[in-house]
């Protein structure tokens, strides 16, 4: 079966928003982090320049240097994780959300009339499948003990 | 923590769900070190060309910095990034898991155990509830047909019934016609 592309990609903003938030402060933390090891480096080398004219040239440079770099980063880099985070998660929550569909048109219709089915390479096939398989037992027990209707 | 509940010893549960998130967010973590390390070695070059003395000498020693600062940050980053992605994936992998079992339970013996509880602060809340009232939903038949109450009983309990066990087709239609 083939399946559209998922035009919603924020379904379930809760669990997705909570994990864009981890990888922002993953890339957060890696990009000031690896900011401020080289800023210490850098300065580490300009003590080593015997000029000290250009050693306080160098110095002087470094928080003009690392705020350019960091508002850089926090422009392209952080719009470009969010956008990752969206397409990642959604790997999650999109399934998540089409097997809360289906259980809720499970509930209102008070029965299964249609397996439940997950886009291929999505997260949480196997819940899918398990879903699948006890409602098929749970169905063909209820059968099996229903009393036959006897002919009046 | 609720008081029933143990921690969970084995984090890594859904090992191809919770390894790919991993593998995500150290990803994310190495593209965002490479980027910086890319900016600030584009920024030090342009400095290095302006510097009237000393410039060679920064240059000369940016190379050995960029790697040695990359390797330290990779170096503490990547166990972070792991330790922290697991933790976090466990809160998907665990609930999944936790109904996938109470799934297979019910598959294997046909009987229902109990509402499927997943912990407090986990995700997947929803949709746990939504698994038990259609699980309820669809075992309804099982659960409200009592076992002994087979097909002859009910053709007894018909037969004892006045208004359906007419004693002749003719006096049915009259009942009928009433």
């Amino acid at each position: 079966m083939t399946h559209r592309p998922r035009q919603k990609k924020v379904n379930k903003p809760g669990l997705q928003l909570r994990l864009i938030g981890t990888f922002l402060a993953i890339s957060a933390f890696a990009a000031y982090g690896q900011a401020l090891l080289l800023s210490q480096a850098l300065v580490d080398v300009s003590l080593r320049i015997q000029d000290s004219k250009v050693a306080r040239e160098v110095q002087d440079a470094m928080p003009e240097l690392l705020v350019h770099n960091l508002l850089w980063t926090s422009l392209l880099l952080l719009p470009l994780i969010v956008l990752v985070g969206v397409h990642v998660t959604h790997r999650i929550a999109g399934p998540a959300h089409g097997i809360e569909r289906y259980l809720r048109s499970v509930v209102e219709q008070g029965g299964v009339s249609v397996p439940c089915k997950v886009r291929k390479g999505d997260e949480l096939q196997n819940l899918a499948e398990s879903i699948n398989r006890t409602f098929d037992r749970l169905r063909q027990d209820r059968e099996l003990e229903q009393p036959t209707q006897p002919q009046v | 923590m609720k008081p029933g509940y143990k921690m969970r010893t084995r984090k890594l549960i859904d090992k191809s769900l919770q390894l790919r998130l991993v593998g995500a967010f150290v990803a994310v973590g190495c593209v965002a070190t490479l980027f910086q390390v890319v900016l600030l070695n584009q920024s030090m070059l342009g400095f290095a060309e302006k510097l009237p003395q000393g410039g060679d000498q920064l240059l000369a020693e940016a190379p050995g910095l960029l790697v040695k600062s990359v390797l330290v940050t990779l170096g503490l980053l990547v166990p972070v990034m792991t330790l922290v992605g697991i933790l976090i994936t466990h809160r998907i992998a665990g609930p999944a898991y936790r109904m996938r079992m109470h799934l297979e339970a019910i598959e294997t013996t046909g009987e229902i155990p109990g509402p499927c509880k997943i912990r407090k602060g986990d995700e997947l809340q929803e949709l746990c509830s939504l698994l038990n009232q259609a699980i309820e939903v669809v075992a309804q038949g099982t659960h409200t047909v009592e076992p002994a109450q087979t097909v002859a009983e009910n053709r007894k309990a018909l037969d004892s019934a006045p208004s359906l066990n007419p004693s002749s087709p003719a006096e049915a239609v009259q009942k009928n016609a009433k």
